[in-house]
């Protein structure tokens, strides 16, 4: 089992820094590109979800904790913040209490998407806790993930959506990408990870100490 | 492909209010570093290409929407390119940027397109339904064609 728990101040830049130690952490659980990538944007999701909504923009501190257990990874975002009135209908697709629009209200809906368990904790005045969790399992073979393992669309409004004609079919098509070896695709990640954390532990100086006991830990 | 006439004016709008923020403090000492990791604009005639940045979260569209307002208020502009080419990275904060440029440009009988998309992107863009309501293309001439 390894564990990793880390405080970060609740700043928008400090988005890409979650995301890119949560998909260092998971390396050693052997994941396939794509379920780095899954595990990145609900991580992003959360922490975004916590800047913006937990502390309103100003300051505070969000918690990130990652664990392995088996095949199972678990992610925990955790902050102090204003906490959700009504966690069901936060949940709802397309659901936000954003007033410029700019907000998509699928930060749930992406979590529950890309991972297989998500969980929500929250009492208005004292924060939540978002408790993510997704199998990665140990494949012999190549690892090329079937048409199942690709997420289901949020449905978009009938004000939105004007091409009802095309269905959602084209899901299929990215699945092709993914047919590159696996050891390729590891190889490749870990390079692109690692300098994305340089390049992250640069910004941040204030969290950069934490990149190395979370590079120290044994598997 | 159309003459790029406009890009002149874009680019000095975008210096000016840049500029204006950076007085204002909105944009910290790091302003030139901060320029080049946010997304740029590039105009052709009456179509406007966003290129984005590597990393389409929340922190790097912050400004984003003031930005298009300002350049969609000067200009007329009937098409928006966005160009994912050098993105690596998206979540849903992009999907609320990309549906409001969508209804924006909607609204005015105007057209949005996307091209150069990563697998992550595109699984991004699938998950938020964008790939029903805009057509996606795989080079930059073909999105400003189509």
């Amino acid at each position: 089992m390894a564990h990793f728990r880390m405080e970060i101040e609740s700043l928008s830049e400090n988005e890409e820094f979650a995301r890119v130690v949560t998909a260092v952490f998971m390396s050693r659980m052997n994941p396939t590109l794509e379920q780095v990538e899954d595990v990145k944007t609900a991580v992003s999701e959360a922490v975004t979800n916590a800047v913006i909504h937990g502390y309103q923009n100003g300051e505070g501190v969000i918690v990130l904790e990652g664990r392995i257990q088996g095949d199972w990874l678990t992610v925990t975002v955790e902050d102090r913040g204003s906490g959700i009135r009504d966690v069901k209908r936060a949940m709802e697709p397309l659901y936000t209490t954003d007033k410029t629009g700019e907000r998509s209200g699928m930060g749930f809906s992406f979590m529950e998407a890309f991972m297989d368990q998500v969980q929500v904790e929250s009492e208005p005045g004292k924060g939540t806790i978002v408790q993510m969790k997704k199998e990665i399992r140990q494949e012999q073979d190549g690892g090329i993930p079937n048409a199942a393992s690709i997420p289901k669309p949020v449905s978009i409004p009938e004000s939105v959506n004007t091409s009802k004609a095309v269905s959602t079919s084209k899901a299929a098509s990215t699945s092709k990408a993914a047919s590159t070896s696996k050891a390729a695709s590891i190889s490749r990640s870990v390079s692109i990870l690692e300098s994305r954390l340089v390049s992250a532990c640069g910004r941040s100086s204030r969290t950069a100490g934490v990149i190395q006991s979370i590079l120290s830990i044994q598997p | 492909m159309p003459i790029c006439c406009f890009r002149h004016t874009f680019v000095q709008l975008l210096d000016i209010w840049r500029a204006v923020n950076l007085q204002m403090g909105h944009i910290s000492q790091k302003g030139k570093t901060m320029a080049q990791k946010t997304f740029s604009y590039e105009a052709c005639g009456q179509i406007l290409i966003i290129h984005l940045p590597r990393e389409f979260d929340h922190h790097n569209c912050r400004n984003l929407k003031y930005e298009t307002d300002l350049l969609l208020a000067e200009n007329y502009i009937n098409k928006i390119v966005f160009d994912f080419s050098r993105t690596q990275f998206m979540d849903s904060s992009g999907i609320g940027i990309l549906l409001n440029r969508y209804k924006q440009m909607k609204a005015n009988g105007g057209k949005t397109t996307l091209y150069g998309v990563n697998n992550q992107v595109s699984r991004v863009l699938t998950v938020g339904g964008i790939t029903r309501i805009m057509e996606h293309f795989d080079t930059r001439d073909e999105a400003v064609a189509g």
